[in-house]
């Protein structure tokens, strides 16, 4: 009886500690994996504005001091700037991204638009548009940065 | 009895095996990753760093804004640039900093070995185009020519730490100031020994430093001159640490009549340069003479180009406007063209 006792406890303790190890293996595992679909990343003088889903049809305005603001798009799978207060609108002139890697830029207004594409969370991702359409197929690889 | 003992062990056994798969995934995902995204010295700021006690990054941005703002900056009348370019034709020495001393030394060193291919006096005549602002234009020849009497680096006398300029010229260290820039990251990240890794770009000048959590090599993607929303000519694989940059006739330029006039310009004729290539790519071991040397290697062409960076030791990648591409024996191994139009000449 007794070792059936002891042999129930080790028992309950090693189940619980096989549910604690699988909560903590889905948490490291899951969340690298996870697909977010492509989104965008808005920072203004620096800081963290706003994420967005690549998925949605909407316009918003980034609003900046003193009257500056930009106008942002998102629309078929692609964001760009559609108004701006800058002068000169380099920001507007880069027209529609729907892909990494370099970001839509606005200097004057101090405004960053990073696209991110599907796949793993931190890195940006291009796809070579040509290629995969011959290819038929949608393979994107990882890289670090772009120089231009 | 036995099959309570036969069930401890196999419970015993999955314990173990899980709490080794732990350890071993938590040692991999260990490393802290820093990011961050910022506008400075004219272009964005893209900052990851692997590994470290605490992010660093909004410091760095922090210096860099006041290396940008406090000496580098020509637009800045407060920067020691901007001093200094108060001060052509005044006739006597005036001292400058250390920092940049080293600074304007490296950038000379440059001018001369490239036969003025890169001249920090061109600025006067790149405030005439104003590529990129908001009075691009296509200057007359007479007001090109009148600035081109006052451009010429070996007109600037240095002794020490103290620079004389003639009348009326100007210094702009705007070609290699995202070099600059990276080349500051790069010092001020490694003075964190327990950072592992880190990429630091300012706008298209990267530095990459150390190695990834992972192991894994850096890619670097080179944008297709010719290409539209971010398309990619190909990839660099490299391992930290070095830098690069690239010089390309697409960025800031603007089409008159079918014309291309971009902003790489010729110090020679105060045009944009045209030298058949439409982009080079430098690595090396500094951000500086990276920036530098994309720059003169556009302006001076393949074979004078490719000649230039033997000189320095630092690896290129050329792209001609009949789409083809020129890479340099140390980076054959590390370029892959992604690009189909274009072709690697061997």
């Amino acid at each position: 009886m007794k070792e059936k006792k002891i042999a129930a406890v080790v028992g309950i303790f090693l189940g619980l500690v096989f549910i604690i190890s699988m909560f903590f293996l889905i948490k490291i595992y899951g969340t690298s994996s996870m697909k977010e679909g492509s989104y965008a990343k808005i920072y203004q003088k620096g800081r963290f504005v706003k994420k967005i889903s690549m998925e949605e049809e909407t316009t918003f305005i980034i609003e900046g001091k003193h009257g500056k603001y930009n106008k942002v798009q998102v629309k078929d799978g692609a964001i760009g700037i559609v108004e701006a207060s800058c002068p000169d609108f380099l920001c507007g002139k880069m027209g529609f991204l729907s892909k990494g890697p370099i970001p839509i830029t606005c200097l004057p207004n101090e405004l960053v638009i990073e696209i991110y594409n599907e796949g793993e969370g931190a890195q940006n991702t291009y796809n070579n548009s040509n290629e995969n359409k011959e290819a038929g197929v949608n393979e994107q690889e990882e890289i670090d940065g772009v120089v231009y | 009895m036995k099959k309570q003992k036969a069930v401890s062990i196999f419970a015993l056994v999955i314990f173990m095996g899980c709490m080794l798969l732990i350890t071993s995934l938590k040692e991999e995902t260990d490393t802290e990753v820093y990011e961050k995204t910022d506008i400075l010295m004219g272009t964005n700021f893209q900052g990851t760093i692997y590994g470290g006690k605490e992010d660093i990054l909004p410091d760095l941005v922090m210096e860099l804004r006041n290396l940008e703002l406090e000496t580098l900056s020509a637009k800045e009348e407060s920067s020691e640039i901007g001093k200094l370019n108060t001060t052509g034709g005044q006739g006597n020495y005036v001292k400058i900093s250390e920092q940049l001393c080293g600074y304007l030394n490296d950038t000379l060193n440059i001018s001369e070995q490239s036969s003025g291919a890169l001249d920090p006096t061109v600025g006067n005549i790149s405030g005439l185009w104003d590529f990129g602002g908001a009075n691009e234009r296509l200057p007359g020849q007479e007001e090109i020519e009148r600035e081109l009497s006052k451009v010429g680096y070996e007109k600037i006398l240095r002794k020490e730490k103290a620079v004389l300029l003639p009348k009326e010229m100007t210094i702009d260290l705007g070609a290699v100031g995202k070099g600059i820039g990276t080349d500051y990251a790069a010092d001020y990240i490694r003075e964190n020994e327990d950072i592992k890794g880190a990429v630091i770009a300012l706008g298209g000048s990267i530095a990459i430093l150390g190695s990834k959590p992972d192991g894994e090599i850096f890619k670097l993607a080179i944008v297709n001159p010719r290409g539209e929303n971010g398309e990619i000519l190909g990839i660099l694989s490299l391992k930290g640490d070095c830098f690069i940059s690239t010089s390309g006739d697409y960025e800031k330029c603007f089409i008159i009549d079918g014309k291309r006039y971009h902003h790489i310009l010729n110090p020679k004729t105060g045009y944009p340069a045209e030298s058949g290539l439409i982009s080079v790519t430098v690595v090396c071991n500094s951000g500086l003479k990276s920036d530098g040397l994309s720059t003169a290697c556009f302006v001076l062409g393949l074979d004078e180009g490719m000649k230039l960076l033997e000189k320095y030791g630092a690896e290129g990648i050329f792209v001609d406007e009949d789409k083809n591409v020129y890479v340099t024996e140390g980076m054959a191994s590390l370029f892959t063209l992604k690009a189909k139009e274009y072709k690697v000449v061997e």
